[in-house]
């Protein structure tokens, strides 16, 4: 039997983080709410199971991100989410957030994933590596050009180089 | 000085968060009933188009001898259900992964993931497998369950996986015969003979609306045919808990040991689906083809294994010794 109290409870504490979190991995709030939406109603669907990880959020934000990113999934996600909600409320964030998320959309998709995952979330490296199935040196050089780029992107000369802890 | 990217990042996380009015907590949960029956209605109109265009006469089986299981197109699940437990699962140096978008095990060419269309759940296990008594090689291995909106879809992969393979280098093909199923891709890299210093192999079975996925990678000795009683669990538990049953034969393992007693449910055949100690016995061939080429059609074997709804023990690994797993 599924603890919905206790799926609540959890829905409640962390959705907003990880809207955010995947907000800043795809560069779009809309895509991004419906896809975490989407995770967290296949996470309740397996909640006996989900609600023993260490950190079941993490197995929300990996799926919802993937569900984002999912190319043949995007368009039917807009119609559904229409279907069932209407035209979404237009949010008004701040310019500094659009500035940010802007840039994080002309750096490659590996090297903001884990700027985000780093900087947003507080995974260290070896974190950053067991979510994305990459390397611990592929992960390093993902920060580090990354942070480059996004330095050159927000005209930014003052990032510091990033902490390598594992 | 502070690090500036980790206070813009911090920034953007408090705008978003406190402007952002997410749906209920029992939206969610109703969501996910909506799903359900939207799927549901969803596989009974794909299900209707396509057997009008006999596009899923071969993912249907009716069993033996018109005993067992139909596969109702109104009930095919959505969703693994928590019950299913997949082969290896607790071994130590194997891991489970519940994503229902998990790259699919199995990509020939490394290029677009043709498992990801139509898919609706998917769990996967990676761990050290088993290789061959004769070497303890690394080995790495995937077995990766997915499920499909309908069988349509399913076979759409595992037919999509099956053309990909002669482009790279990959020997083998579809199987005919009763042997994992009817509906069965292995192959093996690389077909040239150019020496590698590792080896991959493939098993693409389709269940209905289900495919079942092996992919390993051998840095030695080729995987031994020990590991295919977690294929058979597996199988069995589609057919038990989720309704997903079809034919299957019963594979003595590749590396020639033969069981001292058939598995529950089967009796034993050399590859080629005969059974051991007839006068086909012995037939090294499975039934796999060279790339471009068509397999050799394999005598259906004799014996017919149950589709009882109660679920069989494992199969005996049939002679083999544990042998220790390396890491991959």
């Amino acid at each position: 039997m599924r603890d919905s109290v206790g799926f609540d409870e959890f829905y409640a504490t962390t959705t907003r983080r990880v809207v955010a979190q995947v907000y800043a991995m795809v560069g779009d709030l809309g895509e991004a709410e419906d896809a975490v939406a989407e995770a967290y109603s296949r996470a309740w669907q397996r909640w006996v199971r989900i609600q023993q990880y260490a950190d079941p959020s993490a197995w929300v934000r990996t799926v919802a991100y993937r569900i984002a990113v999912s190319n043949w999934r995007r368009a039917r996600n807009r119609a559904a989410a229409h279907l069932r909600s209407g035209p979404a409320e237009p949010v008004t964030l701040e310019p500094q957030t659009l500035a940010l998320v802007d840039a994080l959309r002309r750096i490659p998709e590996a090297h903001r994933r884990a700027l985000v995952l780093h900087h947003l979330v507080g995974l260290s490296v070896n974190e950053i590596a067991a979510e994305t199935g990459g390397s611990v040196s592929a992960v390093k050089q993902w920060l580090s050009r990354g942070r480059r780029a996004l330095a050159t992107a927000l005209g930014d000369d003052d990032m510091e180089e990033v902490d390598s802890r594992a | 000085m502070p690090d500036r990217l980790a206070e813009r990042f911090a920034d953007l996380a408090e705008d978003v968060q406190g402007r952002i009015l997410p749906v209920s907590a029992a939206g969610i949960r109703a969501r996910s009933s909506w799903s359900r029956q939207l799927r549901v209605v969803l596989s009974v109109a794909v299900g209707v188009a396509a057997l009008s265009t006999g596009v899923l006469s071969m993912s249907f089986a009716s069993g033996v001898d018109g005993d067992g299981p139909s596969p109702d197109t109104t009930t095919l699940p959505n969703v693994i259900p928590d019950a299913l437990r997949m082969p290896h699962e607790g071994e130590a140096g194997w891991a489970r992964d519940d994503d229902p978008s998990a790259a699919g095990a199995v990509n020939p060419c490394g290029g677009e993931d043709v498992t990801l269309a139509g898919r609706v759940d998917a769990i996967t296990m990676t761990g050290p497998g088993r290789p061959g008594e004769e070497e303890h090689s690394p080995a790495g291995v995937t077995v990766q369950l997915l499920l499909f909106r309908d069988g349509a879809a399913a076979h759409t992969a595992w037919q999509r996986l099956a053309d990909a393979m002669p482009g790279c280098d990959w020997g083998g093909g579809p199987v005919t015969g009763m042997v994992y199923g009817e509906t069965t891709l292995m192959g093996r890299w690389p077909f040239s003979s150019t020496p590698a210093s590792k080896t991959k192999e493939v098993l693409v079975v389709q269940r209905t609306s289900a495919l079942i996925l092996r992919y390993a990678e051998i840095g030695g000795a080729h995987l031994s045919g020990g590991d295919n009683e977690g294929f058979y669990e597996l199988s069995t538990q589609l057919c038990t808990t989720m309704g997903l049953c079809e034919r299957q034969g019963c594979w003595v393992p590749y590396g020639g040991y033969p069981p001292t007693e058939a598995p529950d449910g089967c009796e034993p055949s050399t590859p080629g689906g005969h059974p051991i100690g007839s006068s086909s016995s012995g037939s090294s061939s499975s039934g796999a083809s060279h790339p471009g080429g068509s397999g050799s059609p394999i005598a259906p074997a004799s014996w017919i294994p149950s589709l009882a709804k109660t679920p069989s023990p494992s199969p005996s690994p049939g002679g083999l010794s544990p042998s220790p797993s390396p890491s991959p």
